[in-house]
């Protein structure tokens, strides 16, 4: 059986069942007063079986249709990681930077990662964090954190 | 008598709305927008209209929404462009008009090509608004009688079209809209006001937001995606000679173009079609019923008349349902309804009675709409293909950017650039895994509708099922969903046991 499938379908079964605890603790109520954790619980016990579907299917395929990685071959590659990182680095600075400064430091590293000569990063990113803030936040009223430097 | 006199009246009203100097400024936008995010690759109508969004905060909400309908149907036009000069689709609903039209360009005639997919879609676009306007009037006074079991049954049968219909292996779908649906009951029960999944966390009492959620897996992730892809686009340098179709061309196009905008009127209102599957099937078609098949592949001008005819009359019919039944039938639709809440506008029959200015301004301006992309799209060419010589090292951080800004402005909260950001990594890995997004968006917009009128039926019967069977609309309905869950079993087990039940 392919992998890949067998751990999306695992992932999705536990993500189901957590879902199904979580939903019999809000409480499925009855059926003339259905209760906040209804249709959270049939839909949770839905994928759960689907998942057993997908698994029992996948089960079936023959050896020689398998891919010949394992599971976690295809994860997201550096640069999606790194841009991942970049962001949660970004929303983490956003409030105590300011929109300005953190911002431009955003983009340079976009920039950079995209292999642009540091002064054309740099003068992009001036360009992009300052004309954003004139849209958005002087024109269309958009109140973005100002941070340490007021701005 | 009166539902032609109301309709005229309707569209004298749409007209007046829409030629509102602001209005006409939004129109021209919208369409520009969309035509060059339809030439640009990698961003879809959905990216588009999810980044666009909080631009129209400030807006009205007619014109907000007039601006965000111009950027999905100038996306429709924007497509063929690169599809027929450069074998590039700039978006899904593009990709079968590659097909004959870079062919077409390869053998001199991408000046037809293009004339013959702007006039296409002009005359889809507008046979299918005209259809939108006869239809949606009507259709909004017959949703007044439904109550919460016809909406049930609605919504069962759009979430059942949403999965066989939305591309990739059922299963795979159908886990997706469940997932979609449990995403969106997090937050406050509607009911109840009990917390939901919230974990505690005072952002999520009012549920996960559509805009960081579609931010994530369609625009976040797609830049992920192709920041992975590496590809490499070649430029066919083509010389455009003439733009005018040879008499021979608008015969062999004209029925092709008329199929097509049938096509795309019947998928555009079923929910699940949308724009990009008529266009398969609008080349479909005209590939089995033409005299010599063997032409199509070639630079057939047919092959390039009826997808760009349906896609665009799929785009203008999609709105059916929203507007009339407050259903949206496709993801791009669906961040649409978003945009309509978040205006204070509930999509729906009470719409045409509640903003009847709205409601046919929209439709005005999507006749002008359609204008102002004719004239818009035969000239600009050159610049059109220019545009997809921005380097994607430039073009990927500001569509970033505009991510960020887009999730943080809609609550001005940094807490929904999170969520963007962990739905654009959720969003790459579906991808990788083979999963679609367009299910579980769907299903996330559809789910607080799908769980009310369930909750109020089951309240209205005392807790009996039966009140899905004992009233003949929401009967009907569920009948065809039914049979629409049956045919394919059926033809699954005809395939897998071919002889039983016949006579040997």
């Amino acid at each position: 059986m392919d992998k890949k499938e067998l751990v999306s379908a695992a992932l999705w079964l536990c993500a189901a069942l957590a879902v199904m605890a979580a939903s019999l603790h809000l409480g499925l109520g009855v059926l003339r007063h259905p209760g906040p954790g209804f249709l959270a619980f049939w839909s949770a016990l839905l994928l759960a079986l689907l998942s057993g579907v997908h698994t029992w299917r996948h089960r079936r395929a023959r050896e020689k249709e398998r891919p010949p990685a394992g599971a976690w071959v295809n994860p997201p590659g550096p640069a999606a990681a790194w841009t991942t990182a970049v962001l949660i680095l970004y929303a983490l600075a956003l409030p105590q930077l300011g929109y300005l400064s953190a911002t431009f430091g955003l983009m340079v590293a976009l920039f950079s990662m995209g292999k642009l000569k540091l002064r054309t990063a740099v003068s992009g990113a001036v360009l992009a964090s300052v004309l954003t803030f004139i849209l958005f936040d002087l024109f269309l009223r958009v109140p973005f954190p100002r941070g340490l430097f007021a701005f | 008598m009166d539902l032609i006199l109301n309709n005229i009246h309707g569209v004298f009203q749409g007209f007046a709305v829409a030629l509102q100097p602001e209005h006409l400024f939004f129109i021209f936008t919208g369409c520009f927008l969309g035509t060059l995010v339809g030439v640009l690759p990698g961003i879809g109508p959905v990216g588009a209209i999810s980044i666009v969004l909080p631009i129209t905060f400030q807006m009205s909400p007619t014109a907000a929404v007039i601006m965000l309908a111009g950027i999905y149907y100038g996306v429709m036009y924007g497509g063929s462009t690169t599809s027929i000069l450069l074998n590039v689709p700039g978006e899904a609903a593009s990709v079968v008009t590659c097909l004959d039209g870079y062919q077409m360009a390869r053998q001199g005639r991408a000046g037809p090509a293009l004339s013959m997919a702007a006039v296409g879609s002009f005359l889809a676009g507008t046979l299918g608004l005209v259809g939108l306007q006869l239809i949606a009037a009507p259709l909004a006074d017959v949703a007044l009688k439904f109550g919460p079991p016809e909406y049930f049954a609605i919504i069962l049968v759009g979430f059942i079209f949403i999965v066989r219909l939305t591309g990739g292996p059922v299963i795979k779908s159908a886990m997706m809209a469940c997932l979609g649906l449990i995403l969106s009951q997090v937050g406050l029960d509607p009911v109840t006001s009990e917390q939901r999944m919230t974990f505690g966390l005072l952002h999520l009492f009012e549920g996960i937001g559509i805009a960081p959620l579609a931010m994530g897996l369609f625009g976040v992730a797609e830049v992920f995606a192709n920041l992975e892809a590496h590809q490499h686009m070649e430029t066919l340098r083509v010389r455009i000679r003439t733009l005018i179709p040879s008499r021979r061309d608008w015969l062999r196009a004209r029925w092709a173009m008329l199929r097509g905008t049938m096509v795309g009127f019947f998928m555009g209102i079923l929910p699940g079609g949308g724009p990009v599957l008529s266009t398969f099937i609008a080349y479909g078609l005209e590939k089995r019923i033409a005299k010599n098949p063997n032409r199509f592949g070639k630079g057939a001008i047919e092959g390039v008349a009826a997808p760009e005819a349906a896609n665009n009359a799929a785009a203008s019919t999609s709105f059916i349902p929203l507007m009339t039944l407050g259903i949206p039938p496709n993801v791009v639709l669906a961040i649409l309804f978003g945009a309509f809440l978040i205006h204070g506008v509930t999509p729906g029959p009470l719409l045409l009675r509640q903003n009847p200015d709205m409601f046919w301004g929209i439709i005005g301006s999507m006749y002008i709409g359609n204008v102002i992309l004719l004239v818009l799209n035969l000239p600009l060419i050159p610049l059109w293909v220019q545009v997809l010589k921005i380097p994607k090292k430039v073009l990927y951080p500001l569509i970033l950017l505009f991510c960020v800004i887009g999730a943080y402005s809609v609550n001005n909260s940094v807490f929904d650039i999170y969520v963007m950001i962990f739905f654009g990594l959720f969003g790459c890995l579906l991808r990788k895994y083979g999963y679609e997004g367009a299910p579980l968006v769907l299903a996330f917009v559809l789910g607080p509708l799908f769980e009310v009128n369930l909750r109020r039926s089951l309240l209205m019967s005392g807790g009996s099922f039966t009140i899905f069977f004992t009233r003949p609309i929401a009967l009907a309905i569920l009948i065809a969903a039914f049979a629409l869950l049956m045919i394919p079993a059926c033809q699954a087990y005809r395939k897998h046991f071919p002889r039983r039940g016949r006579p040997s």
